[in-house]
């Protein structure tokens, strides 16, 4: 099977899946730059940033079959990079390491309140509203609406507790909301 | 949903350089996730070396075969991951040896259960040769198909030979002292012939600093049968393993020891005497 540069990342993945490694590389030159800037605003370690990269398209080579099929492909890569970061940062002993099928579940098909709030970020005021936020609420937000990390894996990406994660997100989104209503009103 | 904007060039070189804004950045991120005309043009303004590297280093790892069972063990108990590859595609420690291994260690087994006299010489045949052959087998040009990479890698031929040895003594030794053990009214004979394999082991070690393992190890086998066949024939097969002979043994072994620390910088290509 000959795999073709025009094709699109759901047909590159099921190619992959089947163990092209053509499909893997047009992937990789398609989505490793984004992953790399992205992580590097994260991690300001050159070294653990290509680690991560490279544990992420591992990953993706392991378990190519285990996307689901539905969303984008580059928010499903995203999942997995952020995870792989996450645990590179805790030290390989102890790493977290979860499997793709939970990174595909953490992307449910339904629009949830934190993507209303997503898209309003690219489209709407969401942004401004978010500026406002102290930076320590802005990095919370940050880690788990925006980067789609679960609490706990926020706490370890963030190095502090996950309750503090919990309050500090809390409060973040009463004052987005209070911002937001203030300004439609 | 398709995207109404795209970044433009100055948002994007400044969100790689790490100089776009908390706000600016965030929002270019939920597009970048959405948008593969952004993504294309991002790849612009990162880096392509660093990007190239990892994806070599990806290819490397999706492509490497999956460590073996001896390897896997071997590095558990903490002997290096190249060491560890280096030791287990030695032959002798494939399966296939293994289970040749096991046949003629339940061969003579059998002999030995059935005729007294006829199952010892068997048993005195076959076992001071298993770890020779072993040693003989675990490299060389004739027998190991890592051999060339073995050659042309800086890698020291003394160590991976004695690393293989080791690993040879380990694995044959405890099979030939289980089968040694079961024959019945072996009594010395069951511990005694350990010292000729040994002896025989540094002697192909020694012979393998001037000619290849295999041939060194076919030579001594012959000259082994000969000297058990010998035996045999004046019904004494224990005779072998008498202590004056032991002793002649315990010195051979020394001595060949030696020899081998001395000339062991000569090991390196075997292949270039042929």
């Amino acid at each position: 099977m000959q795999t073709d540069p025009s094709w699109e990342d759901p047909e590159l993945l099921a190619a992959v899946a089947g163990g092209d490694m053509g499909a893997l590389r047009l992937l990789y030159d398609r989505h490793a730059p984004w992953l790399s800037a992205r992580l590097t605003r994260r991690c300001n370690n050159p070294e653990t940033v290509a680690d991560v990269l490279q544990d992420t398209f591992v990953a993706l080579w392991k378990g190519a079959e285990g996307w689901r099929g539905d969303g984008e492909v580059a928010a499903w890569l995203w999942g997995i990079a952020i995870r792989r970061l996450v645990s590179r940062l805790r030290g390989r002993r102890e790493a977290l390491v979860l499997p793709l099928e939970e990174v595909a579940a953490a992307r449910a098909p339904e629009p949830s309140a934190e993507e209303m709030l997503l898209l309003g970020l690219e489209y709407g005021d969401v942004g401004a509203a978010l500026q406002r936020l102290s930076p320590e609420m802005r990095a919370v937000v940050q880690a788990t609406v925006l980067d789609g990390l679960s609490t706990r894996e926020a706490a370890r990406l963030l190095g502090i507790p996950a309750n503090t994660v919990k309050t500090r997100l809390h409060r973040a989104k009463a004052h987005l909301r209070r911002n937001l209503t203030e300004g439609m009103a | 949903m398709k995207a109404t904007w795209h970044a433009d060039d100055a948002l994007l070189a400044r969100y790689v350089r790490g100089d776009a804004g908390s706000l600016d950045g965030a929002s270019l991120e939920q597009h970048l996730t959405r948008c593969a005309d952004c993504r294309a043009r991002i790849a612009t303004h990162v880096e392509a070396a660093p990007l190239a590297k990892v994806w070599s280093r990806v290819r490397e790892e999706v492509q490497a075969p999956a460590p073996s069972l001896v390897e896997r063990l071997l590095t558990r108990v903490g002997v290096p991951a190249p060491d560890a590859l280096l030791v287990a595609v030695a032959p002798s420690l494939r399966a296939s040896w293994l289970f040749g291994l096991a046949v003629t260690l339940g061969f003579v087994g059998l002999g030995a259960a059935y005729g007294g006299a006829r199952g010892l010489t068997f048993f005195l045949l076959v076992a001071p040769l298993v770890p020779v052959a072993g040693v003989a087998f675990a490299y060389g040009p004739d027998v190991d198909p890592s051999y060339e990479v073995g050659v042309v890698v800086p890698y020291p031929a003394a160590r991976l030979l004695l690393l293989r040895t080791a690993a040879v003594l380990a694995t044959s030794l405890p099979l030939v002292l289980v089968a040694a053990l079961l024959l019945p009214g072996m009594s010395w004979t069951a511990v005694t012939w350990l010292l000729p394999a040994l002896a025989f082991t540094a002697l192909v070690l020694a012979a393998s600093t001037w000619t290849r393992p295999t041939f060194a190890a076919v030579s001594l086998g012959i000259a082994w049968a000969c000297a058990v066949g010998a035996a045999a024939l004046d019904r004494d097969p224990d005779s072998v393993l008498d202590p004056t002979r032991l002793l002649v043994y315990a010195a051979t072994g020394i001595v060949a020891t030696l020899v081998f620390r001395i000339r062991i910088h000569r090991l390196i290509p075997v292949g270039s005497l042929s």
